[in-house]
Parts: structure tokens; C-alpha cells; sequence
């Protein structure tokens, strides 16, 4: 038998990794069948597959941009909300009062009552209308607020309970 | 080796768009397929395919490499053309088979389809088979993937994929020789 083997691998060779993906031929022949087309008749557009690393690049590049336009806007929202707080409790301060233009005077009993029936809504858009044209001068201050109360009413009032919408 | 080397170079920031182009020539016309396969439209296939290669480019960094880089793009690109049927079906409101016929009838007006009846009724046939059948079918009689990089991929053992494989040659062969 060894004499045999022997003789056959000096007369005849097989093509490298022969043996080794023998089974794995097999199966695949075994597997194919003649009534089954290999053919599917399914098509793509001319030049789809060579344009297709362009187009998906400026896709990559696109959401990056968008995503650090959102991350922008947020930062200014966040900023717009912070700036509202410190105006309000300046304003809601008992005792405090603001004129408006007309001469009318708010106050701090109508303005908590309209905030705790959830009139405000803060969106960028509707904080940078409602307060278009009222200058930080027509606010009367009569008793300015130390900045240890800012700082502790900003910490017991979580800002996560208002709305936030980014556009 | 060249595997480890372009995960390497994908994972740092100084060569990731470079390696990640090169990424995308190397398995964009096989991954192609391999989802035109599963939704059968070219349009859906762009969309998915390229919803494959953004979600293999934001998670480069969580690829553990205990699987080959192609069988991870893969199992990528198997699951968001799944997850893109589910999606069609439910709004829809189809069952998955419904799903499925609607595509075949959608697949006869379809300008990149140019199948004559037997590529018509091979693909009916390949319609009926149930999910995971249809998969391995697809995967093995066109892709001509190993069982091994199929059990990665498909998770499942690779007895299980040679017992489906077999019983989905058989539906097909029966489907397409009956008169």
C-alpha cells in the first residue's frame, strides 16, 4: 500500500488544496441542482455600482453635518432656557413687578399662575418673539437678587420638566 | 492578516476614511446581491445597502473581531433588509407572505428585472419558502457562501443550514418541475 501511494506521487500530481476542498466541490455539485436556473434575470443601472462609494460618502458627510447643526441648536436652546430661568425668577421674585409697554402691571401671582397652567412652551422661536422689542431696561428691579438664591433655586427646579422642542 | 490589518486601520481616526472607502470597493457589489436578493428591488436594495455600510462605519469601534470583518457586514446587511421587510409589511398592514407576493407581482413590472418564466417562477417559488429557508437557499445556491461563514452570519448551526438548504432545494425543485 505505501509502495503504491508512493509510486502515484511520483508519477501524478493534483492541483494544490485538491483534497483539502474535495468535500466542500462535492457538496456544492451534490447541492446544484438542473432544474434550478443559476441565472436570476435581476438587473442594475449602468454605472449604479461605480458611483455608489460617492453618493454614500456625501450621505456619511450629510448626517455628520446634520448631526452638529442639532448638537448647535440644542447647545442654543439649552442656552435660551438657562437665560429664561434666571430672567423668571428675577421677575417672579414676591414682591417684584414688571411693567409692560402699555403701562399694565403684571404680577408675580398672574405670571406664576400662567407658567403653572402650562401656558409656556419654550421653543427657541416662541422665546425669541415674546420677548422681540422688550429691553432688559423696562424690567424695574427693586431689590436685587443675591446670586447664592440664584444659584439655589436654579438647582431645585429641574429644567428636564419643560418642554423642549428643537426645530 | 490583510483583515486585521484594515480593521486596524478603520479603527483610527488618521486612516478610517481611507481604509473605509477601500471597505466599501472591496464588498459593496457582493453585499449588493446579496440584499437584492432578500427585497428584490434595486431601489429598496440602494437604501438598505447603503443603511448597511453608515451602520458598519458608526460601529466600527464596537466590532469585537471574534468573526471575520465580511461575516460581521453580513449579518449587518441581512438584518436591515429583514428589518426593512418587517417595516414594509407593517405599514402595509401585510403578513410577511403577503409581503412577499406583493413583491413577486411588483417584481413583473420592475425595469431591472428581466427574467423570463423560469427566473419568474424560480423567484415565486424562492417567495414561498419561509424566512430562514430562504436565506440559506439564497445564500448557498447564489452567493455560494461556506456553511461555516453562513453559521456566523445566520447564527445557527451548520447541520441547521444544511437540513434547510436541502429541504429548500427540494421545495424549489418540485415547485418549478410540476406542470
Amino acid at each position: 500500500m505505501e509502495r503504491k501511494t508512493s509510486k502515484n506521487n511520483k508519477d501524478f500530481s493534483v492541483p494544490k488544496n485538491y483534497f483539502s476542498s474535495f468535500n466542500e466541490r462535492l457538496e456544492s455539485r451534490i447541492g446544484t441542482s438542473e432544474a434550478i436556473p443559476k441565472a436570476t434575470g435581476f438587473m442594475v443601472p449602468d454605472g449604479y455600482l461605480d458611483e455608489f462609494s460617492g453618493r454614500l460618502w456625501n450621505k456619511i458627510n450629510q448626517k455628520r453635518s446634520s448631526a452638529r447643526t442639532t448638537k448647535v441648536r440644542l447647545f442654543y436652546a439649552m442656552s435660551s432656557i438657562a437665560a429664561i430661568l434666571i430672567l423668571g425668577f428675577i421677575i417672579l421674585k414676591p414682591g417684584n413687578t414688571m411693567v409692560t409697554e402699555q403701562g399694565e402691571e403684571l404680577t408675580t401671582f398672574d405670571i406664576n399662575s400662567y407658567i403653572e397652567e402650562g401656558f409656556i412652551n419654550l421653543n427657541t422661536y416662541d422665546i425669541i418673539e415674546t420677548f422681540e422689542g422688550v429691553s432688559l431696561e423696562d424690567i424695574q428691579m427693586t431689590d436685587p437678587i443675591p446670586r447664592e438664591e440664584i444659584i439655589e433655586y436654579l438647582n431645585q427646579n429641574n429644567i428636564d420638566n419643560y418642554t423642549l422642542t428643537v426645530e | 492578516m490583510q483583515d486585521s490589518i484594515a480593521i486596524k486601520e478603520l479603527k483610527s481616526s488618521t486612516t478610517q476614511e481611507k481604509a473605509f472607502k477601500d471597505l466599501v470597493e472591496k464588498y459593496k457589489e457582493r453585499l449588493y446581491w446579496h440584499i437584492r436578493r432578500i427585497v428584490l428591488d434595486h431601489d429598496d436594495t440602494d437604501d438598505v445597502l447603503q443603511n448597511t455600510f453608515i451602520k458598519v462605519y458608526r460601529n466600527i469601534q464596537t466590532f469585537k473581531e471574534d468573526s471575520a470583518i465580511y461575516t460581521w457586514m453580513y449579518r449587518i446587511a441581512t438584518n436591515e433588509a429583514l428589518s426593512f421587510l418587517q417595516k414594509r409589511a407593517k405599514f402595509y398592514d401585510n403578513t410577511s407572505d403577503e409581503l412577499q407576493q406583493k413583491m413577486i407581482e411588483n417584481l413583473k413590472a420592475d425595469a431591472y428585472f428581466d427574467g423570463d418564466e423560469i427566473q419568474m417562477k424560480l423567484q415565486q417559488a424562492i417567495a414561498t419558502l419561509p424566512e430562514k429557508q430562504r436565506l440559506v437557499f439564497n445564500m448557498k445556491y447564489f452567493e455560494e457562501l461556506k456553511y461555516e461563514d453562513m453559521s456566523s452570519i445566520l447564527e445557527t448551526s451548520v447541520g441547521a443550514l444544511k437540513a434547510s438548504y436541502h429541504h429548500a432545494v427540494k421545495k424549489i425543485e418540485m415547485q418549478l418541475t410540476k406542470l
